[in-house]
């Protein structure tokens, strides 16, 4: 296998098989993984369109809802994972060019699913100590199934990226051989991709 | 990698700024601008983040027409079924 790296390559260069790249059938983290973001996507906008539709029926307590949902933890996550999705671009990119990193940087794009995770848990928690839980009205059941189903998203996706880490702890991933840590990359943006439809719909419209 | 931390400070601003809005707008304009801000965000994500820059041009449109159709019928949800 040919090993393209160099240590003066900049982490911002493209991908050292250059060519290939432009393949219809590679793209970046192969064609399976893009299969899935685009499914994910059209399934959580179906989701969305539900939400909108419903708030029509129910516009006075889809505005009650929103209210009681907690703005700060969910402004504070969303800028959790676009910084988590920065650390996982970064570990990419280092990676691609042969250079020391890749393992830290993805490790620092763990912690800050991990924080994703915990505050999106507290947020639960305090709806679920004041009595709101699943189906108590149209917007909480949508409210719980949609952030619901992203949360599990976010899970599977440190699960993948603590996989990663791991592999390119033990020197398994180099720039000959990365497409499975761009692959775990890509689902891991996918989360970023969804969250930022979800947030401003279920928080910000009013 | 600099490039990319010019692109997470545009991204946070956006996120800074559709919060800022929300709290201060309402309506029609408030949406659009805000799920204008999304969108502008999702495609900054996917064409950096996720390397679209380096793919097929088919995936590149690919993906730029699965966002504009999913803000498309938001957006257009919006003006049809809410009261402006």
């Amino acid at each position: 296998m040919m090993d393209t790296s160099h240590p003066d390559r900049p982490c911002d260069a493209p991908a050292p098989h250059g060519p290939h790249r432009k393949d219809l059938w590679e793209p970046p983290g192969g064609v399976l993984v893009w299969i899935i973001v685009c499914l994910e996507l059209l399934t959580f906008a179906a989701g969305l369109i539900v939400f909108l539709v419903q708030s029509r029926a129910g516009h006075a307590a889809f505005q009650a809802g929103r209210a009681v949902l907690n703005q700060p933890i969910a402004l504070v996550n969303t800028m959790i994972l676009l910084t988590g999705g920065w650390f996982m671009a970064n570990a990419i990119g280092l990676l691609r060019a042969g250079r020391d990193g890749a393992a830290r940087w993805t490790g620092a794009a763990i912690s800050a699913g991990f924080a994703f995770l915990l505050l999106k848990s507290v947020e639960y928690a305090i709806k679920v100590h004041h009595g709101i839980g699943f189906g108590d009205d149209t917007f909480f059941t949508l409210y719980w199934l949609l952030t619901g189903f992203h949360f599990l998203h976010v899970l599977v996706a440190v699960v993948l990226l603590l996989v990663m880490r791991s592999g390119l702890r033990r020197g398994k991933y180099h720039p000959g051989n990365f497409a499975d840590v761009e692959s775990a990359g890509i689902f891991w943006h996918m989360c970023d991709l969804i969250w930022l439809l979800l947030y401003p719909v279920i928080y910000l419209l009013r | 990698m600099k490039t990319n931390t010019w692109i997470l400070v545009v991204l946070l601003g956006l996120t800074a700024s559709g919060f800022a809005l929300s709290t201060t707008l309402s309506g029609h304009f408030a949406t659009a601008c805000i799920l204008g801000g999304a969108g502008v965000k999702a495609a900054l994500v996917g064409w950096r983040f996720m390397d679209l820059r380096d793919a097929h041009f088919v995936w590149r449109l690919g993906f730029a027409a699965l966002l504009c159709l999913i803000l498309g019928v938001l957006l257009l949800l919006d003006r049809v079924l809410l009261p402006a």
